[in-house]
């Protein structure tokens, strides 16, 4: 329908900033940096020679605040950093505890944490579809991916008590067990998203003005990924198949199976192709969980005061976002010497800058939009 | 003349078309927030008169009372002047629309032709709000709506040209009438009826093809700055237009008041929301497209079909 | 033999090998600060992505620990390189120009720590406020007394 294949960029032979440049300063309140994010744009008309991220602006200096707690009283802020896949920062901290500590862990436990942590990834996944096609103007889809996630949060609600930032985790197993009505719950979820992701592919992904919107706009190519550090579906798009998930496998994910989506083209496109069939894989996942869902106890013994010994560990797990590493380093006592938080979104971002370069700035906001960046675990 | 009868006359219209515009403002964004919440799971307003209608004029009482903020480095004339801008000519295009052979504010010879260039102005008062408010967005708002302009206004006169040649006159009335002794122009001009339904789209501003106000992201574009009752002025300007192109639409393309049953004006008003409730499903079912794309399927696409369209409407007629 | 032990070769350098399953670790080497660059060098064409770059302050041993962390796309071989410094004024070489994802992590480190990374394009702070004159994750730190530094 419309004429032009690749998407339009500005020649950058001349790019030197001066003085009389439309400088934009896009955020820190925006609505299409979906938080506070503020980007610094040196433009020539719509064209984007420039674009410098400036972070901090929900800094909360969360490794500071982890060596001045317990172990145990970090748990709770790993909710507070990535809020759309709060179990997922659950896992890797439990996990991490668990390791050092070489604490066991029941497998009704496990099968619990990954089967909420699956929908999580859903839920996440759905919110970043329906914030995406905002960012490209679409108002509609946002509501009806709201209304899927919403039966999804209701369902988590019932389990860990709260519908965002989960602390549902424990060392040694999960807070509370699952009943009849939970997975009664989640298999009627399976089934809805069964007949719901097709009509998502229908009304969106085949819609003519959302294929030239995203197709060739954002291209990571496969040599810029490594550089920068680049995981989860941004990497998948260039396709590289990395997923924590299979490449260090932790939990009972060895044993579940399901395929890594990955897409070739690099763009925007493939990062979103990239999400919607993860979702379907993720269904896959609950399935089977739903079906070898084994007896037995949620939580084996661990000690009341939990002092790892001394030496350091480290610990990924993939998030929606990417691969969340975090490494500590335990002097023997109640508190943490030093906790670092490798955050996928993070080094995501990073790489926006070279891709904004000669954009236009609406497409500059769909290949944000396409980074599914969410800005409290880039500040941290 | 001016006699007594003409004076009753004028009031009576401007009455008469305030009316329209006010009733209309008020249906119109009721109508589009039910069409839009039955499209997304919702229910859209409910609480505030019978099945939500008098929610609007609760929100139009809102803006009203309001406070106007004027940036400090607004220029205040401008600032003011461009939403006036905006609303006055769509008022005045009104005043040649016939609702039905007998209900019509005032007849024009050129009636079609007085609203193409009222029509323009919009885009002026646009411009004015962009430039006036010292805004970044506003102004980058207000450019899209007049690159914009260009890529569309030529296509829309070209498909309104082949309607000139059937019809053989600018009165509106008389193109509905010219319709009567035939049949609705819609089936003699479909690619010019398309276009035109495209074209309007864009012409007020409507997603999939809002640049100008591109929220996303430009924030709200050229209105940014604008609170209060003169943010809701922009508001009018663009649901009065779309009751003028629409209306413009049914009377060219659909016959206008003609039809079966019905007395005229009730088809006009079938025919004119049957067009608003098209401009809505657009808007909550498309993704926006990029300013350049927009620009060139204006020039590559629209003009080149509008223009053989029209050169082919002129061959037949002239063998005819 | 293990991505890691491929593209170290040439530097005649054998990684301490850790246990994966305790900590989480494949490879860990400890480094003088000039080896750094050639040795990423080797880890970029050879393919390893940059997890992340930070440090370790131990005020007992008065050592600042430079951490660089990588990891392989193909097969999972997490690398620690660790670069040991007074931790008075440590000094660590940028490898910015190599992974251009470092310089992210090195602006963050830089004002979390007071490192100076030599070499480094970009020296502004990131997270911190612009007007902070203290390095939050020094053990040495002392809460700065409560003050508004006015309203932006």
């Amino acid at each position: 329908m419309f004429e032009s294949q690749t998407a339009p960029t500005y020649h950058l032979e001349t790019v030197e900033e001066q003085e009389n440049d439309f400088i934009l300063n896009l955020g820190p309140q925006h609505p299409g940096t979906h938080g506070v994010l503020r980007v610094i744009l040196h433009m020539d008309g719509e064209y984007i020679l420039t674009a410098d991220p400036v972070l901090g602006y929900g800094h909360r200096m969360q490794e500071k605040i982890a060596e001045n707690m317990t172990w145990s009283q970090v748990l709770p802020y790993m909710a507070r950093m990535d809020y759309l896949s709060a179990l997922s920062y659950n896992q890797a901290w439990v996990c991490l505890v668990e390791k050092m500590c070489e604490y066991e862990v029941p497998r009704r436990a496990e099968y619990i944490r990954v089967l909420t942590t699956e929908l999580n990834r859903i839920s996440s996944h759905l919110l970043w579809f329906g914030a995406f096609l905002l960012d490209l103007g679409a108002f509609t889809p946002f509501l009806h991916a709201f209304e899927d996630r919403e039966t999804l949060l209701d369902l988590l609600e019932s389990l860990t008590g709260s519908r965002l930032t989960y602390c549902f985790f424990r060392f040694g197993g999960v807070g509370a067990d699952v009943d009849a009505a939970f997975l009664r719950g989640a298999q009627d979820f399976v089934k809805q998203m069964h007949t719901k992701l097709p009509r998502y592919h229908e009304l969106v992904t085949g819609n003519v003005i959302f294929r030239e919107r995203t197709r060739d706009v954002g291209v990571i190519l496969p040599f810029d990924t490594w550089g920068y550090g680049l995981s989860g579906p941004v990497l998948r798009g260039s396709g590289e198949q990395y997923d924590v998930r299979t490449s260090e496998p932790y939990s009972i994910y060895p044993e579940l199976d399901f395929n890594v989506p990955v897409e070739q083209s690099g763009d925007c496109l493939a990062r979103y192709l990239v999400r919607l069939n993860e979702i379907d894989e993720s269904l896959k996942i609950i399935e089977q969980t739903l079906a070898n869902m084994p007896e037995g106890p949620i939580k084996s013994k661990v000690p009341k005061i939990i002092k790892p010994p001394e030496g350091e560990a480290s610990m990924a797990v993939e998030t929606p976002r990417g691969e969340l590493m975090i490494y500590a380093v335990s002097d023997g006592g109640k508190v943490p010497y030093r906790v670092k938080y490798r955050v996928p979104s993070f080094a995501n971002l990073s790489i926006f800058s070279k891709m904004a370069r000669g954009q236009l700035l609406a497409d500059a906001l769909a290949i944000l939009g396409s980074l599914d960046l969410v800005i409290p675990e880039i500040d941290r | 003349m001016i006699t007594e009868i003409s004076i009753m006359r004028t009031l009576l219209s401007i009455l008469g078309i305030t009316l329209v515009v006010g009733v209309n403002a008020i249906f119109v964004v009721w109508f589009e927030r039910k069409v839009a919440g039955h499209m997304q799971y919702r229910l859209g307003p409910t609480e505030v008169g019978p099945a939500g209608l008098l929610q609007t004029v609760a929100d139009g009482l809102k803006l009203v009372s309001k406070q106007i903020i004027f940036p400090q480095s607004a220029d205040k004339p401008i600032f003011i002047l461009a939403p006036i801008i905006c609303l006055v000519p769509v008022f005045i295009a009104l005043l040649p629309v016939p609702f039905s052979a007998t209900w019509q504010a005032h007849e024009l010879d050129m009636g079609l032709l007085l609203v193409i260039a009222l029509g323009l102005l919009n885009t002026l008062g646009i411009l004015l709000a962009g430039w006036g408010c010292d805004n970044k967005y506003a102004l980058l708002g207000a450019s899209r709506a007049v690159a914009q302009i260009l890529a569309y206004k030529i296509p829309l006169l070209l498909c309104i040209l082949p309607i000139i040649l059937l019809a053989g006159t600018f009165s509106l009335r008389e193109i509905v009438l010219v319709q009567e002794q035939s049949t609705w122009f819609a089936l003699y001009q479909p690619v010019g009826f398309l276009i035109y339904l495209i074209a309007i789209t864009l012409e007020t501003n409507r997603s999939p093809f809002d640049f100008a106000e591109a929220e996303s992201e430009l924030v709200a574009g050229f209105h940014t700055e604008y609170s209060g009752m003169m943010f809701s002025l922009f508001f009018l300007a663009e649901y009065t237009y779309m009751l003028v192109a629409s209306a413009i639409a049914s009377i060219l393309f659909l016959g206008g008041w003609l039809g079966p049953f019905f007395p005229g004006p009730v088809w006009m008003l079938i025919k004119i929301y049957f067009f608003l409730f098209l401009m809505m499903w657009f808007r909550w079912t498309f993704p926006r497209v990029r300013v350049d794309q927009m620009l060139s399927f204006g020039w590559k696409i629209l003009l080149p079909i509008s223009l053989l369209n029209f050169l082919i409407t002129a061959g037949v007629m002239a063998a005819l | 033999m293990s991505l890691i032990e491929t593209a170290l070769n040439k530097h005649s350098l054998s990684p301490e090998p850790l246990e994966y399953s305790a900590t989480g670790l494949h490879a860990k080497i400890v480094i003088k600060g000039d080896q750094l660059k050639p040795i990423c060098r080797s880890l970029y064409s050879a393919g390893f992505f940059l997890e992340t770059v930070t440090a370790v302050d131990n005020l007992s041993t008065e050592i600042m620990q430079g951490l660089w962390f990588f990891n392989h796309y193909k097969e999972s071989s997490r690398l620690m390189i660790v670069i040991e410094a007074s931790r008075k004024n440590p000094v660590f070489p940028s490898i910015g120009v190599l992974y251009p994802g470092a310089i992210w992590h090195e602006r963050e480190a830089a004002e979390f720590f007071g490192i100076t990374y030599e070499g480094s394009k970009d020296q502004r702070g990131l997270l911190l406020p612009e007007d902070v004159n203290f390095h939050p994750l020094r053990k040495d730190f002392k809460r700065p007394e409560h003050q508004i530094t006015g309203i932006h």
